[in-house]
């Protein structure tokens, strides 16, 4: 459910993201707009799909996804606005066109910033995941509200502490990947 | 996208009344000027004056509001763009080398995209790495921020290099190195662009580079085109005031007829001298350490010949020794005439001779140099 949530979060992501670069006009109404559905309470956008998804593992998902393509997407247009324009330049220069200068110069040097948005948007689908337990979404997040409701406890902190570990273990792996493109394709020259 | 050549060689560069301006102010007004091919012609001016975005106008990254730029008879604007600036090499203060790239990826970037296969691309990149003196074995596969300022302005060079292209653009290339780099950059150079002889167009705010480097200087000032012309024509015949003071006329030529060969020599040190019988291999890493660009050859205490580095590199792996590759220099005595010294220098085309009294070495003499302790 995290993964196939994250998966199409980052494949909507990077395409809005890529599509508001090139539609430079569009991208701040629709950024803005994205972050209006982003102050919407968690549990209130769950709520409101209800309606039209009933209940199970497809309303957590699409919330997670409807969450976590703003930090995406804004990273990726972001990175791919704000490479060096020194290099862009020279790549116009050396006769690159456009196409070759957004495949080969933007898109590899916004990539630090693209893992950045991916590492915030795997902390979104983790919490909304776990939320998505009250509404029979299954995982950790099922035997969370079991616990809440009877007032067990002890349920309360083995399934709240496993929620804790996985979700520092994930991040600490997308901050790992994040770092290490950063090393690689950063433009900080020594 | 696959480009065509669009030219072999260059024969000549038309600029007819370029004219650009940026809202009310001139950036370049009413420019005329012809660049020969095969010469190197320098744009010289101070910041404003013009130069650089006259030299941005030659491959199109600029385009003029009027006027028009022709090579070969051929209006660049009639040329595709992208197709043009693979024709025209370009290297820039900047240098602006991909920080993600390793050099051979930076370097066979347009090749690539080109279409070459992978083997022709190393290959080529490892050619190019030798002519601008980095031993391809250590420096393929580094990226950027692992190279000094100087050796990624070489990467820079050599990436303009790479298709080949008739015309070089160059945009204060050693502006941002500190001088003594600058200095063992731009004679590294010299010998460079005698070795690929193409037309290069190169932006200087230094009148030193300019007169080490130039066949042709052309002073900007101010958006205009002051004075175009030879070193000589413009020490000798200053237009005017901008000109002479660039140039510091009344400064130079200080009685060369009465000077020999001996005072204008650079000594020979100790590091020159190498056995006959020593290994190419090795004699080649012993220069790139001490950074010197010819070695002298002796055999005890008799001299031989000499050898240069970029003579060593295609034999670097075999089992040869210098007896085998040695070359004759130009010799002088130290008593010889230094201007009849340089004409005979500039007629065989030396880039620097051999001073000597009775078979034994004493300096060298470097036309370069020399013009340059003399201005």
């Amino acid at each position: 459910m995290f993964f196939t949530a994250l998966f199409f979060a980052v494949i909507i992501g990077v395409f809005i993201g890529i599509f508001l670069y090139n539609r430079k006009m569009l991208a701040s109404p629709v950024l803005n707009g994205l972050n209006i559905i982003e102050t919407f309470p968690d549990i209130a956008l769950l709520i409101l799909l209800l309606p039209f998804t009933g209940i199970g593992e497809i309303p957590t998902v699409i919330a997670c996804i409807i969450y976590s393509i703003l930090p995406i997407a804004r990273n990726v247009y972001t990175g791919l606005i704000n490479v060096d324009t020194g290099l862009l330049q020279t790549g116009e220069a050396i006769g690159l066109e456009e196409k070759e200068i957004l495949h080969k110069i933007r898109f590899p040097l916004a990539l630090p910033m693209i893992a950045g948005g991916i590492r915030i948007a795997i902390v979104f689908t983790m919490g909304i995941v776990t939320l998505g337990g009250i509404f029979g979404a299954g995982g950790l997040g099922a035997p969370l509200q079991t616990g809440i409701s009877l007032i067990r406890p002890d349920i309360i902190y083995v399934s709240g502490i496993w929620v804790g570990v996985l979700a520092v273990i994930l991040d600490g792996i997308a901050g790992v990947i994040e770092k290490n493109l950063k090393r690689r394709y950063s433009t900080w020259q020594l | 996208m696959t480009s065509n050549r669009l030219f072999e060689k260059i024969d000549n560069i038309e600029i007819r009344n370029i004219t650009k301006k940026y809202g009310d102010i001139y950036a370049v007004d009413d420019l005329n000027l012809d660049i020969e091919g095969g010469e190197l012609l320098i744009l010289i001016g101070g910041s404003g004056s013009g130069k650089t975005t006259t030299l941005r106008m030659i491959n199109r990254l600029i385009t003029p509001d009027s006027g028009h730029i022709k090579i070969n008879r051929l209006d660049i604007s009639d040329l595709n763009e992208v197709a043009l600036r693979r024709n025209i090499g370009y290297v820039i203060q900047q240098i602006g080398l991909f920080p993600h790239m390793t050099v051979r990826d930076n370097i066979g970037l347009v090749p690539k995209i080109e279409g070459w296969d992978s083997e022709k691309i190393t290959k080529k990149v490892e050619e190019l790495l030798e002519i601008v003196d980095l031993l391809p074995e250590s420096y393929i596969s580094r990226f950027p921020k692992e190279l000094s300022g100087g050796q990624q302005q070489r990467i820079g060079l050599a990436r303009a290099l790479v298709m080949d292209p008739p015309l070089l653009l160059m945009d204060e290339p050693f502006g941002a190195l500190d001088p003594i780099l600058r200095k063992q950059l731009q004679e590294e150079f010299l010998e460079i662009k005698k070795s690929i002889g193409r037309t290069i167009v190169f932006v200087t705010h230094d009148i030193n580079e300019a007169f080490k480097l130039g066949d042709k200087i052309a002073i900007m000032h101010d958006s205009k085109l002051i004075q175009t012309g030879t070193p000589e024509d413009l020490i000798l015949n200053p237009k005017n005031s901008i000109v002479s003071n660039l140039v510091e006329a009344d400064k130079k030529f200080r009685h060369i007829e009465t000077l020999k060969v001996k005072d204008l020599m650079s000594p020979l040190l100790r590091k020159y001298f190498y056995d006959s019988s020593s290994l190419c291999g090795e004699v080649l890493e012993s220069m790139m350490k001490l950074d010197i660009k010819m070695g002298i050859v002796m055999e005890k205490d008799s001299y031989q010949g000499i050898v240069t580095r970029r003579e060593l590199y295609p034999v670097r792996k075999d089992n040869v020794v210098l007896a085998d590759i040695l070359n004759e220099s130009l010799i002088f005595s130290s008593e010889d005439s230094a201007m009849s010294a340089l004409e005979e220098i500039k007629k065989t085309g030396a880039s620097f001779a051999l001073v000597m009294d009775n078979g034994k070495p004493l300096g060298i003499f470097v036309p370069d140099e020399v013009m340059l302790r003399l201005i």
